[in-house]
Formats: structure tokens, C-alpha cells, sequence
């Protein structure tokens, strides 16, 4: 019998089945070789390498991202917001899930106002994300939602700096860029302060990239910036700005500038600059709109100096209220030089009180020449000028206030009529405070408190106490000749009925960069105290180049008054024969 | 007598009286061990499901406290726009306008009158709220300039 090939002999296992077991053991021993290589990989990447594997998975899923608290808010002295935040959409792109950018850019930049070549520029670069507009109008984020590109458009929302009273005191304001950092005004001097501290938080992503919110953890929490009470009066600040304004164009000025200031704390009621700019959209205007006239530019004061050089001189001796001087109309000084009076009139003989009255120029310079370069110098000096008055803005100029050793002999003269010397608003507005207080020059300043974000108020406290400059007697000496200006003098548009008003005229010839004086270019001024009895505010009124007329008695003097009485109402102060502000006392409209 | 069987031998025991009145030993009861089995299994299983189903159900409460969040921010953005648009209506500038708009004009000076209150009538006067600002009065201004005290910044 033919033994079948596939079965071995009687007793031995049939051959198929020997060789599919040798194959088994083969499958077997491959399959366990697998088995042992994944586990070892499993066993590797569990081990030795999961560090690169982590930190991929990491990266994927956990983003630290930097929190900014909430920049604090910025209010007048009555608790109305003159600074605040609202919460704007910022929109990205996504360029990896953009199949065609230039498509893209034609949907989407009209909407945005931008060129579309340069949004498909920036989506060319590739990557995750790509900004395409910063804090963009509710409207547009509307728009762009309608578009329905929800996987390559997204909106990140942040905290836009906004000012609800538009241009209203822009220039102590200042503004913040677009990351929230203060770039101008208080915004830059209080940055630390409203911006407060930036938290980090570690987010947890899903695999569709929503967060996870239990997985979120605080490494850091952020603090909220504080508010800031300022010491401006929002009404009273309106009022500056509206007068000037009208100035400003009545006259066909250059620039004009109103300080109103406490002249017993230093606080600052209202700072006008014109030109103005609105704060909300600062990048569509000249930067030279931004820039603080009354602190960072120095004029030649004129006349409005005689008030210093006469306190200089009765401070030193050199002069007494009786001392008299004649005044032909005209003074011949060294070198050549003449000095004149405003209408080339001689004012006949004068005492001090003439002198302001009627902004004797002779006078006063003959005073200046009394006291002599030296003395003259630092008395000045001593009166804060040539010197930043430290107060709580930035860009502070000092002024121009040359040494004694660089005066040529005609300087004493000349300064005593307030030319060869540069102050600022805000030093000439100080000294006029001092006169009116009693002798103290104190600090101006426009941050009153702080309110913390937890509720507390806070005062700025100054531990360093005014220093004294004039003695009671002379500031009440002054102030009474001031007074005379207004009821007998120069500045007679300036009186406010029912006050009394006390004050100084200006009229200063601007000087050419090539030397001497620009002609038909004036500065024209007025800086004055109300109520004279009880002395409550010192104003400066300040209008740069007008045209038609230039005198400071005639453009500035009733721009005075008029802001004087409407901040007299608004304050509440009573008019003068009312006796003190008893607390009883209010102003009331019928 | 019964027959028994061959090779057999009885031994006599003395039983205890009670031997007939005890009461059956019973035998511990045994499942069917598939039963068993899916006994053990529920009790590992369960503790495991209900970690994943806790899991799960903070991910959802995750997501929902998200979209909380998210209503929050929503509407503290409207309060913002709201103080925002509150406080341009109330600037002075625009007030200004309106109030020229309906025919207001300023106050002439005879029109103002200073009147001085007896303390009766602040006293009997309604008091207000006092909001924070109030407190402002105490903090800025009002304070003459004297070397000893201190000024505001």
C-alpha cells in the first residue's frame, strides 16, 4: 500500500501538522518578539523617554497666559469718571487653516479698512495666530462675524481706555496706548498705580481647544490697578476750556492757556490747553496738540513779572510801598538801550502801587535795577522760577532763568519788566498763590486720593510743608496793589460783580530765535486771585499771538472774569461783603 | 431483629438527651459562581465608573461654569458700555448744548443771591446717601496752607 505523502509513518505525528507547529512556534516566537519591542517602547516612553513626549503634550494642551488686571479709573474731585475702561474685540486670523489668503484678505479687510494686500502679507507668514485688528467697533466684529469663518477668524476681547468726556482736561488726563500703558498726562505719571500688577494663569485645553476650567490654575493673581481721584472740578474744568476756546477764535490765536488753582493747598481746579485733542482717538491729531502748554512751555512773562520783582524788592528793602519813582515814559539804560512804556506816555511820578496799576515799565525796571543782578536773581529763584514746580505732571519745563553772571548790565532793567526771563503757567500761577495766602509757595498738584480696588481711600500726602517766600506783610501789601489794577488800573475788565477781584495784565513781545523781538507777536495775559478778601483762587489766563488786539487788560483780562464768576458759582464761594464762608452760606440761582 | 450485613459490628454510643432537638446546621449558601464572578466585577468596576462619571460630570460642570464665565464677562462689558455712555451724557460739554437746545442760558449775576442758612435749617435738612466721593470733602481741599500740616501730593 502507497503511503500517503502528507502522513508519516504509524506512531510519528502526520508532516502538515509537524511543519504548521514549527510555523506556530515561529508565529509565536515573532509575535512575543513584537510583543517584548512594544512593551520595551511602552516601557521607554513611560520612562527614559516621556520627557520630550510631555513636554509636546504639555505645550499642546496647557498655554500660561499673562492676565492684566483692570486699569483703574480716573475721576474729577466730585467722583464723575473722567477716565474708564470698556471691553473691545481684537481680531486674529488663524493662517495654518487659511487655504487662500488672498480670498481671505478680500472678504475680510474691507471690513477692517485695511489694504487687503497687506492682510494677505501678514497671513503669508503662517503660524497659529496673527493680529489683524486691535479693539475694533462692536459694529465690525458683527460684520465680521456674519462672514461665518469661525475656524480662521477669532476675537480676543480686551480693555480699551476710553474718556466719556471726550477732549475735557485731555491735557492733565494724558492718554494709554493700546496695551493699557499710560504714554501721557496722569496716565504716565500714575502709570504704576492704575495699571496695577499682571497675574498668570495656566490654562488646560481640550482637544477642540476650549478650556478646561478645573484644570486652570492662578500662578499668579492679578491685581486690579487703583482709581484716581483727581483735584480738577469736571464743571469748572468746562468752563476754562469753553472760554478759552472762544478766545482762541475770536482772537485767531496761536494757543491759549487757563490755570485755575487752590492758592492755599496747590490743587489744580482746571488746566485748559488750546489747541485740543481728544484723548479717544490721540494718533488722529498733531502731536504738538498733545503737549501740556501750561507746564512744558515757558513764556516770557512780561509784566505779570513786576508782581515778583516788586516782592523782591520790598522782601530785600530795596523798595517801600511809598517809595517813588519818576517815570517820563521812557528809560535809557546801558548799552544804549530804551526802555519804554506801553503807550509812550510818562506816567508822571509813581509809587509802587502805580507801577501795577498802570504796568509802569519804567518803574518797575528802575526797581529791578534797585536790587541789582544778585539780589534780583534770588529772589526769583526763591519765588520757584527757573526751577520745575514738582508738580504731578509730566514734561515739566523749568523755565529760563539765566545766572547773575551771565546778565549783561541792561538785564536788571529788562527783567524787572518781565523779559530776558521764561516761566511757565504753572510757576507764574504758584507765585501768584503764594501772594495771595500769605506767603507760601506751595506745591501745585492735580492727584487728590487714590482709591484702592478694595475700596479704601487713600489721601497723597506731601510731608514736606510749603515754604514760606514773602512775609504775611508784603503778600497783603501786594494783594491790596493788585486790587488796585483791577478798580483803578489796567485790568479793570477782569472785575467780577459782586467779588473782589485782585490781578495783573500782561502784554510780553515774543522773542525771535534770531534775537531780539518778533514784531506784531505778543502774549497777552492776565493772572489774578478771587475773592481778593478771602482769597480762595488764583487764575491765569494766557493767549498766545492773537490777532486784532493784544494787549492782556483787553484779551485775557475778561476772559478772566468770566471763568472766575462762573467757578465762583459753581464752587459755591460767596460773594464778597457775604463775610467768610460760613457753612451755611450757598450760591443759589433765583 | 433486622438482619445486618456481614463484617459489620455496631458499637454502642451514648448519645446527649438533647441530640434530637438540635437545630440543623445550615450550609453556607454558594451562587452560581458566574454570579459570583459578576459580583467581584461590579465591585471593581463600580468604584472605576464612578471616578469616570465624576470625571466626566466636573468637565461638564467645567464647561457650563465656562459658559457662566463667559455670560459674566458679557454682561460686565454691557455695565462698562453703560457707565461709559452714562458718563457721556453726563459731560459737560453735552449738557451744555442740550440745555442751549431747550432755550437755558446761563444765570445773570442778579440773579444769584447769596443765602446765608441758619444751622436750624442745615440741620433740618435731608440727609443723603453718602456715596464714596462724598467722603472726597474731607481729603481734598478746604485746608489752608500752614507749614505744620501736611498737603495733598
Amino acid at each position: 500500500m502507497k503511503r500517503h505523502p502528507s502522513r508519516g509513518g504509524a506512531g510519528s505525528p502526520p508532516r502538515v501538522l509537524a511543519l504548521s507547529r514549527g510555523r506556530l512556534r515561529v508565529a509565536s516566537a515573532a509575535c512575543l518578539a513584537c510583543l517584548a519591542a512594544l512593551f520595551g517602547r511602552v516601557a521607554y516612553l513611560q520612562t527614559a523617554g516621556s520627557g520630550p513626549l510631555r513636554d509636546l503634550a504639555l505645550r499642546q494642551q496647557l498655554e500660561a497666559t499673562e492676565v492684566r488686571g483692570s486699569r483703574g479709573r480716573i475721576y474729577d474731585r466730585s467722583g464723575r469718571e473722567l477716565a474708564t475702561n470698556v471691553v473691545r474685540d481684537s481680531v486674529y486670523a488663524v493662517p495654518r487653516a487659511i487655504q487662500n489668503p488672498e480670498a481671505f484678505a478680500r472678504k475680510v479687510a474691507p471690513i477692517l479698512r485695511l489694504p487687503s494686500r497687506e492682510v494677505a502679507e501678514r497671513l503669508r507668514r503662517g503660524g497659529y495666530f496673527v493680529w489683524l485688528a486691535r479693539q475694533v467697533a462692536p459694529e465690525v466684529v458683527s460684520r465680521l462675524r456674519a462672514l461665518g469663518l469661525e475656524d480662521q477668524l477669532g476675537f480676543e476681547p480686551e480693555p480699551q481706555r476710553t474718556y466719556p468726556a471726550g477732549s475735557l482736561a485731555a491735557h492733565v488726563l494724558g492718554f494709554a496706548g493700546i496695551d493699557s500703558q499710560g504714554l501721557a498726562g496722569v496716565e504716565l505719571q500714575y502709570d504704576g498705580m492704575l495699571r496695577g500688577k499682571p497675574g498668570r494663569v495656566l490654562r488646560v485645553r481640550d482637544a477642540l481647544g476650549r478650556e478646561i476650567l478645573e484644570g486652570r490654575r492662578v500662578l499668579r493673581q492679578p491685581q486690579d490697578g487703583a482709581d484716581l481721584v483727581l483735584t480738577l472740578d469736571r464743571v469748572v474744568q468746562h468752563v476754562a476750556e469753553r472760554e478759552l476756546d472762544r478766545t482762541v477764535a475770536q482772537y485767531r490765536a496761536r494757543a491759549g492757556v487757563v490755570v485755575i488753582m487752590d492758592v492755599h493747598t496747590g490743587e489744580l481746579l482746571a488746566l485748559a490747553s488750546v489747541p485740543r485733542y481728544d484723548p479717544n482717538r490721540y494718533a488722529d491729531f498733531p502731536e504738538d496738540t498733545w503737549r501740556n502748554r501750561a507746564v512744558a512751555e515757558a513764556y516770557e512773562p512780561g509784566s505779570t513779572l513786576k508782581l515778583a520783582v516788586l516782592a523782591a524788592g520790598l522782601e530785600a528793602g530795596a523798595v517801600s510801598a511809598t517809595s517813588r519813582f519818576a517815570c517820563p515814559g521812557f528809560l535809557r539804560v546801558a548799552g544804549g538801550h530804551t526802555i519804554r512804556d506801553a503807550h509812550g506816555r510818562g506816567h508822571g511820578v509813581v509809587d509802587l502801587t502805580d507801577i501795577l496799576r498802570l504796568s509802569c515799565n519804567v518803574g518797575a525796571a528802575q526797581v529791578g535795577a534797585r536790587l541789582g543782578p544778585h539780589r534780583l536773581h534770588r529772589a526769583l529763584k526763591h519765588f520757584g522760577f527757573g526751577t520745575p514746580t514738582g508738580a504731578d505732571l509730566p514734561g515739566e519745563s523749568a523755565g529760563i532763568l539765566r545766572p547773575p553772571s551771565a546778565w549783561s548790565g541792561t538785564d536788571p532793567y529788562v527783567v524787572g519788566i518781565g523779559q530776558g526771563v521764561a516761566v511757565t503757567p504753572l510757576q507764574m500761577v504758584r507765585f501768584v498763590a503764594a501772594v495771595a495766602n500769605g506767603g507760601r509757595l506751595v506745591r501745585p498738584h492735580v492727584a487728590a486720593a487714590v482709591r484702592e480696588p478694595q475700596g479704601g481711600l487713600r489721601r497723597l500726602a506731601d510731608p514736606t510743608p510749603a515754604p514760606r517766600v514773602l512775609s504775611p506783610e508784603v503778600a497783603a501789601s501786594l494783594l491790596a496793589m493788585m486790587e488796585r489794577t483791577v478798580t483803578d488800573g489796567t485790568g479793570a475788565a477782569a472785575a467780577v460783580e459782586g467779588y473782589r477781584v485782585a490781578g495783573k495784565t500782561g502784554t510780553a513781545q515774543k522773542p525771535s530765535p534770531s534775537g531780539g523781538y518778533e514784531p506784531g507777536r505778543y502774549v497777552a495775559s492776565f493772572v489774578g486771585v478771587v475773592p481778593a478778601d478771602r482769597p480762595k483762587l488764583a487764575v491765569l489766563v494766557l493767549v498766545d499771538e492773537p490777532r486784532g488786539a493784544y494787549y492782556g487788560g483787553v484779551v485775557a483780562a475778561p476772559v478772566f472774569a468770566r471763568i472766575a464768576a462762573q467757578t465762583l458759582w459753581t464752587l459755591g464761594i460767596p460773594p464778597s461783603g457775604h463775610g467768610g464762608a460760613s457753612p451755611g452760606t450757598r450760591v443759589e440761582g433765583d | 431483629m433486622i438482619p445486618q450485613p456481614r463484617r459489620q459490628r455496631i458499637y454502642p454510643v451514648l448519645l446527649p438527651q438533647d441530640a434530637g432537638r438540635r437545630a440543623p446546621v445550615r450550609k453556607p449558601a454558594r451562587g452560581h459562581p458566574m454570579a459570583r464572578g459578576l459580583v467581584a466585577l461590579a465591585l471593581v468596576a463600580m468604584p472605576l465608573l464612578g471616578h469616570v462619571w465624576l470625571e466626566s460630570e466636573a468637565t461638564q460642570r467645567g464647561y457650563q461654569l465656562r459658559q457662566l464665565r463667559a455670560e459674566v464677562a458679557d454682561l460686565r462689558r454691557e455695565r462698562d458700555q453703560l457707565r461709559y455712555r452714562l458718563a457721556s451724557l453726563r459731560a459737560p460739554d453735552r449738557l451744555e448744548r442740550e440745555a442751549r437746545a431747550i432755550g437755558l442760558q446761563p444765570p445773570a449775576t442778579d440773579q444769584l443771591a447769596a443765602v446765608a442758612l441758619p444751622p436750624r435749617a442745615l440741620a433740618a435738612a435731608p440727609q443723603r446717601p453718602s456715596p464714596w466721593w462724598w467722603r472726597l470733602g474731607e481729603l481734598v481741599g478746604q485746608r489752608p496752607a500752614s507749614a505744620e500740616e501736611s498737603r495733598p501730593r
